[in-house]
């Protein structure tokens, strides 16, 4: 019940300089070095314990766990009961010329575990259909449960309610013709490890905690410095500097900051006067030295350029917290976690510590992250800015452990799901928390019933589609996910792909045009006709063009690692892969 | 049991033999272009690495049996976390040979073509047997090498590009969770060289910052890898194996020692050999990914049935998954694309040295070791070259001469050779004030070809 409950849940000690290599330079970790240089030794320990779940080997199934095996996941179960057909000759993992007629799901476990002796696997010849009626109880015991190409309305909607119960991941990934499409449905996923990708620095400048204060008024007047040691002020310093003395000539707060561009325009202008003034006293000091030899050539001053091009990224309200945490610490679950009745316990501990922290411990400001970017700096400056920076960061990680203790023992909870480890890597991250809920798979389809989630579901769809352009040359590629519901209708009252066969697509376009109807009726949708894409789907004929499926997979993989690792934002909730525009698009709903 | 070839490539048959509403307009479905790709069609893959085994496999499923591949590499343990088609038995074999054999032996009636060699030891009349050529390549020398060779073999008949001379290049990239996609068609679309700024910029720590003020942990390592190798030389007169733990154990060592000195933290062996290797880091999916829409263009290009990318498409899925494809342009002045013949605005006072940093240093050429000839007086005369140390040595005197001094006059061409192209390209000196407009580097107005 409680899969995400250990959030970080297991970190190798890091490694100190002074450790011996071999440690690192065993097998294992050369086999793995590209990738644990993305997710690292903890992502890599949850992908070795997880356990995922392929429903069908075709071509797009076999792909997906390709890469997963690849990386390497501690064991795969594929369910298919299907035998090998010439059909397969798209699907690298199943040969039809030397295992015709044998079990898909058996013929394609042996070839994927070929690829990676640290993985282990299993199948089961059975339909997913047969399974959820005899043993729904088995997918309960995956990581996530992936299906590839199933399109019978109510397998779906059984394996929707499932794995929605047991709030395990569930990725349905289709590749027909020149589309694709994912679909992502998970109760909740929380991210602490986000890696996003531009991140503004988080250094304080309007709110300097005590130590840093007192390191940047340690400096004199900048002019009274050498021409060496004026070069090697880390631009932190000079901001803050021009910050101060903007603040005290417009009679301004301590803690304002300039947010216009006028108002970081004059402060530019503060530091290009300060370059200006020290370039003019070094060409004097030069013309005045007659004895000694000159230097020649101006002075570089790349700090005070540094200072100048980040007035604009570097000063922000510390106190400004990030919409995407905040909307965390006002959920629901920070209070009910109290009552032990949440999901994702240790996550939301974490959240509910952070609330406390903010409330009675800090002037506002999340946790200090604790890095410093690079700049022009002589090492002793640098590394010492370096220094209290990571003191303080280390400090507040203290505090909001000692925020978690209390918040336990008022539980009477022990803490012992949680090392300081992983405090640490929350309050590295709290300007980057995430919480992926999508919608459930199974509401798609009952907008009939008069149950919540349906409704909510059904009106967003509605509107999405109500307000999509379908025509002319931009035409919004939602339009592909209606054609997969009028496939998967039309699958589940024939059992067979519009088109399969060459002398019924005709009479199949006709009939597909019927189920699409029926989907925009179902949907409430406001009337749309789209024949041409119609035409197109069902001239596919239900085939897997493997260069499609290999993208559907290689995404689908991708978002499986992201709910494995519990690292990177998972895709909410639906991808449409359109190549012949060579696009993608993203929905939620 | 033997496969009846009328059994195989049904999903092909389908999407290749029926019309649809979004066929490219002059398709005609039917056998013919599934009989193209599978006895016609000639593919080239350049590269078996990541994205080479990928595009094989994509390939060969879809169709295309006559498939060529190159790579001078030979498998490592690193490559099996993606490389899918070795095993732990095949390290230290050659990467194109093993694939070639695990797809031959996998696909009935696919023939993969191996090269274990390097790109540059092939020629024209190889390069230009292939009806595309895909890259999938770490390299930007080397895809600027191809770019120049597939340039090259293009044909103009009074100025008009024979269309049958063209060979579309498809290139893909990847890093993380982070790759690019794209087509060229060249002469007429965007080429490598046109948009050399899109590659990121190299990472080169300063050598003052590396010797006097080091502030990270890679700073000590570069340290370590650049000056210290050559001053105490651990294993003799050896140049850095990357490979070589007994190498990489040593510098990371040593960049330990100088990190405590400075009291900078963070130094570990994974780092040092992230550095000195200059390791990118990879996974299997987005290799898969990149190396599918690759081979979907390779597809749409050989079968005409859908209009091919236009041109350029990147992928990011560190935060859900992101595409953005556009239209690259082209550059009107191109070295390597444009015919529009290179001029230098340099005047004959300038030094030797000043043509090698312009051509290095201008984004537009970013060369690396460029070497120049001329003719004077109706005889191949070598100004200077980086390449060969015996002509570098009697050539390096010519650097610190002005071009008047070396008989160079306005007009004059002045031939380069470099290893990011195939041939070599013409410039034409035309100092400042004999040039039309003095405020250009290279000329837009040039009617010569």
């Amino acid at each position: 019940m409680n899969r995400l409950g250990d959030l970080i849940s297991y970190q190798k000690s890091p490694k100190s300089p002074s450790s011996p290599a071999n440690n690192y330079e065993n097998e294992k970790n050369r086999k793995y070095d590209r990738q644990l240089r993305i997710w690292g030794d903890t992502g890599q320990y949850l992908i070795e314990g997880s356990s995922v779940c392929l429903i069908n080997a075709n071509a797009t199934g076999t792909e997906i766990l390709k890469n997963l095996v690849l990386a390497g996941i501690g064991s795969f179960t594929i369910i298919d009961g299907s035998k090998v057909s010439t059909e397969d000759d798209n699907n690298f993992f199943c040969d039809p010329s030397t295992s015709l007629g044998k079990s898909r799901a058996s013929v394609s476990s042996q070839m994927l575990l070929e690829l990676n002796p640290d993985v282990s696997g299993d199948y089961i010849e059975e339909s997913v259909e047969t399974l959820l009626e005899s043993n729904p109880s088995l997918f309960k015991n995956f990581t996530t449960v992936i299906a590839a190409n199933v399109h019978n309305e109510k397998t779906l909607i059984k394996l929707s309610e499932i794995t929605w119960e047991y709030n395990i991941p569930l990725i349905l990934a289709y590749s027909i013709g020149f589309v694709g499409l994912i679909r992502i449905q998970v109760r909740e996923h929380p991210v602490i490890e986000a890696h996003p990708d531009n991140t503004l620095e988080d250094l304080r400048l309007d709110r300097p905690f005590k130590e840093l204060k007192e390191y940047l008024e340690s400096f004199k007047d900048f002019e009274t410095y050498s021409r060496s040691e004026v070069a090697q002020i880390p631009f932190v310093v000079i901001i803050y500097k021009f910050l101060k003395e903007w603040q005290k000539a417009g009679g301004k707060s301590p803690n304002c900051i300039p947010t216009t561009f006028k108002e970081k325009e004059e402060i530019r202008k503060l530091i290009r006067e300060c370059m200006a003034k020290i370039r003019n006293n070094v060409r004097k000091k030069i013309e005045a030295d007659t004895t000694e030899i000159v230097i020649e050539g101006e002075i570089e001053l790349d700090n005070f350029e540094e200072a100048i091009r980040s007035v604009n990224t570097v000063l922000l309200p510390s106190n400004k917290i990030p919409s995407d945490t905040l909307y965390l610490l006002n959920d629901i679950s920070v209070e009910k976690v109290m009552e032990g009745m949440v999901e994702n316990s240790n996550f939301w501990l974490l959240v509910r510590a952070l609330k406390l922290f903010l409330n009675e411990k800090s002037d506002g400001c999340l946790p200090v992250r604790g890095s410093l970017p690079d700049m022009t700096a002589d090492t002793t400056n640098y590394v010492k800015l370096q220094q209290i920076y990571q003191t303080k960061a280390k400090e507040d990680a203290e505090t909001l452990y000692s925020c978690l203790t209390s918040v336990c023992s008022s539980l009477g909870k022990s803490m012992d799901t949680i090392s300081e480890e992983q405090v640490k890597t929350f309050c590295r991250n709290t300007h980057f928390l995430k919480i992926i809920r999508t919608s459930p798979i199974w509401s798609e389809y009952g907008s009939n019933q008069d149950d919540k989630i349906s409704i909510k579901t059904a009106t967003k769809l509605r509107e999405l589609v109500n307000c999509a352009d379908f025509d002319g040359d931009e035409s919004d590629d939602l339009i592909f996910y209606l054609m997969f519901r009028s496939i998967s209708r039309f699958f589940t009252l024939y059992n067979r792909y519009p088109g399969y066969c060459d002398d019924l697509v005709e009479s199949d376009i006709s009939t597909l045009k019927s189920c699409f109807k029926d989907i925009i009726n179902d949907l409430g949708c406001a009337n749309l006709s789209k024949d041409d894409f119609i035409h197109e789907m069902s001239r596919y004929g239900g085939a897997e063009l493997h260069s499609i499926s290999a993208f559907i997979s290689g995404c689908a993989a991708q978002e499986a690692v992201k709910f494995i690792t519990k690292q990177f934002v998972p895709l909410n909730s639906i991808l449409i892969y359109n190549s012949m525009s060579s696009r993608t698009s993203t929905y939620q709903w | 049991m033997p496969l009846d070839v009328c059994n195989r490539w049904t999903h092909l048959r389908k999407i290749l033999g029926r019309n649809g509403p979004f066929c490219q307009s002059d398709y005609e479905a039917g056998s013919e272009a599934l009989k193209f790709v599978l006895e016609e069609c000639k593919i080239l893959i350049v590269g078996c690495g990541g994205l080479g085994c990928e595009l094989l496999k994509d390939l060969a499923l879809m169709g295309f049996m006559n498939i060529s591949i190159i790579d001078m590499d030979t498998i490592d343990l690193s490559n099996l976390n993606r490389q899918f088609l070795f095993r732990e038995k095949d390290i230290g074999c050659s990467k194109s040979e093993t694939a070639a054999k695990v797809i031959n032996e996998r696909i009935p009636g696919v023939k993969v073509k191996p090269y274990f060699c390097k790109i540059q030891d092939l020629d024209t009349d190889f390069y230009r047997n292939f009806h595309v050529i895909v890259l999938g390549l770490d390299s930007i020398v080397a895809r600027r090498w191809i770019n120049g060779m597939v340039c090259s073999l293009l044909n103009y008949d009074d100025g008009i590009l024979d269309q049958s001379s063209i060979i579309p290049l498809v290139d893909g990239g990847s890093e993380g969770f982070k790759g690019n996609a794209r087509v060229i068609i060249p002469g007429m679309t965007a080429c490598i060289e046109c948009t050399l700024d899109l590659f990121p910029p190299q990472i080169n720590y300063p050598l003052c910052t590396i010797a006097n003020t080091p502030r990270l942990p890679e700073h000590c390592i570069e340290y370590v890898r650049v000056l210290l190798w050559n001053r105490e030389k651990p294993f003799g007169d050896v140049a850095i194996d990357g490979d070589d733990a007994s190498h990489i154990q040593w510098i990371y060592e040593k960049s330990a020692e100088r990190a405590s000195q400075f009291n900078i933290n963070g130094v570990t062996y994974r780092l040092t050999q992230g550095v000195v290797k200059r390791i990118i880091p990879a996974v299997a999916s987005t290799n898969a990914i990149i190396a599918a829409v690759c081979s979907t263009e390779v597809f749409k290009i050989t079968t005409s049935c859908c209009t091919a990318m236009n041109n350029y498409m990147v992928f990011n899925d560190v935060d859900s998954i992101y595409t953005y494809t556009y239209e690259a342009e082209r550059n009107p002045n191109c070295l390597a694309c444009s015919r529009v013949p290179q001029e230098l605005n340099l005047s004959l006072e300038s030094q030797l040295q000043e043509i090698i940093d312009l051509l290095v240093n201008d984004e537009k050429y970013a060369m690396k070791s460029p070497g120049l000839t001329t003719m004077i007086n109706g005889k191949n005369r070598t100004l200077y070259m980086q390449s060969v140390a015996s002509i570098e040595e009697k050539t390096r005197v010519n650097l610190k001469k002005s071009l008047r001094e070396l008989n160079l006059s306005s007009g004059q061409e002045i031939i380069v050779a470099d290893v990011t192209r195939p041939n070599t390209s013409i410039f034409v000196l035309k100092p400042p004030s004999a040039s039309n407009d003095p405020q250009s580097v290279s000329a837009s107005s040039s009617s010569s070809s």
